[in-house]
């Protein structure tokens, strides 16, 4: 009796397991139909997500602004340096510029000593010249009045001299008055 | 417009006897700054001109040292020896029955050996007579290296 009796209980359990799908089936088209256990599933997490967006949007805005700081500081770092480096080109440009500007005045300071010498030899030249110059006009004026000493003047104006073939006395006496007188 | 005929007024003998040397004669000179003045200005006398003593063996640079004397070194602003002197005589062409003029030469005062400084009166063609024009121009003294 009691094994009859537990195969009843099984099987009504069994048809009991069974029974359940069959009115699930039913169930369930008529769930698929206009069922909304998918909408509060959503809804479900719907409502978890309205707590956590505001939390995930206040974690954004937390690391946006630590981002914002953090290239603030990188930023005003680059500035910092890139000061540095124009102050250090300034430095330089300057250095240059000096070196350049020295460089220049000793290039004027020698070109007017070369100009300086080059004028002083010019003036020793044209004296070294001029003296020269008054020798061979005072050697022409000796032989010039050595010739005056040999030929005879006429006395009209303009003077011009002249010689004979002969002299005569008086033309000799005179040529020989005249040498003796620059002698 | 009298033209003289150029004719030598020295005596031959003069230039045989060494011991006489060559006769000075007279020549007139007409000098101008940068420019040469016309050959008809320098026949008819039209323009002023000295007269300097010269001789037939002379030298150009005798002759422009003799010119110098009378017209740059008589002021102070012109009493140096950069000049530079271009010589030419001009004559009366009885071949040609016209007045006429011939290159001589050229001659800087601070170098006598520079250009046709050398170079005789009786080697140019010039004669007795002829008259001078000269164009005066400064020349700077190149520095020995």
């Amino acid at each position: 009796m009691n094994e009859k009796e537990e195969n009843i209980v099984k099987e009504e359990h069994l048809s009991r397991e069974n029974k359940p799908d069959q009115s699930n089936d039913s169930m369930d088209i008529e769930k698929n139909e206009g069922s909304t256990d998918h909408n509060d599933h959503l809804g479900k997490q719907h409502s978890l997500e309205g707590k956590e967006p505001l939390e995930n949007k206040r974690g954004k805005r937390m690391f946006g602004a630590l981002l914002g700081t953090l290239g603030k500081f990188q930023k005003e770092a680059e500035r910092e340096n890139q000061s540095q480096t124009r102050s250090r080109r300034a430095e330089l440009e300057e250095k240059v510029a000096k070196r350049q500007e020295e460089e220049k005045k000793e290039l004027e300071l020698q070109e007017s000593r070369e100009k300086e010498q080059k004028e002083n030899e010019m003036v020793e030249e044209r004296r070294i010249v001029m003296d020269d110059l008054e020798l061979d006009l005072k050697d022409l004026k000796q032989t010039l009045k050595k010739q005056e000493s040999t030929f005879l003047k006429t006395n009209t104006e303009p003077r011009l001299y002249y010689r004979p073939y002969y002299l005569l006395p008086s033309q000799k006496a005179y040529l020989d008055q005249v040498k003796e007188e620059k002698d | 417009m009298n033209f003289t005929s150029s004719r030598s007024q020295s005596p031959v003998s003069s230039e045989s006897d060494p011991a006489v040397g060559p006769c000075p004669f007279l020549i007139q000179v007409y000098h101008q700054f940068h420019t040469r003045n016309h050959i008809l200005d320098v026949l008819e006398d039209v323009v002023p001109s000295i007269e300097i003593y010269g001789w037939i063996n002379m030298s150009l640079y005798e002759l422009a040292v003799f010119i110098a004397e009378k017209t740059l070194f008589q002021q102070d602003d012109t009493k140096h020896p950069e000049w530079m002197l271009q010589f030419r005589f001009v004559f009366h062409d009885q071949i040609k029955g016209r007045p006429s003029s011939r290159e001589m030469g050229t001659v800087c005062l601070h170098n006598p050996k520079l250009f046709q400084g050398s170079k005789l009166l009786k080697v140019t063609g010039m004669k007795c007579g002829d008259r001078v024009d000269v164009c005066i121009k400064p020349n700077k003294i190149r520095l020995r290296k």
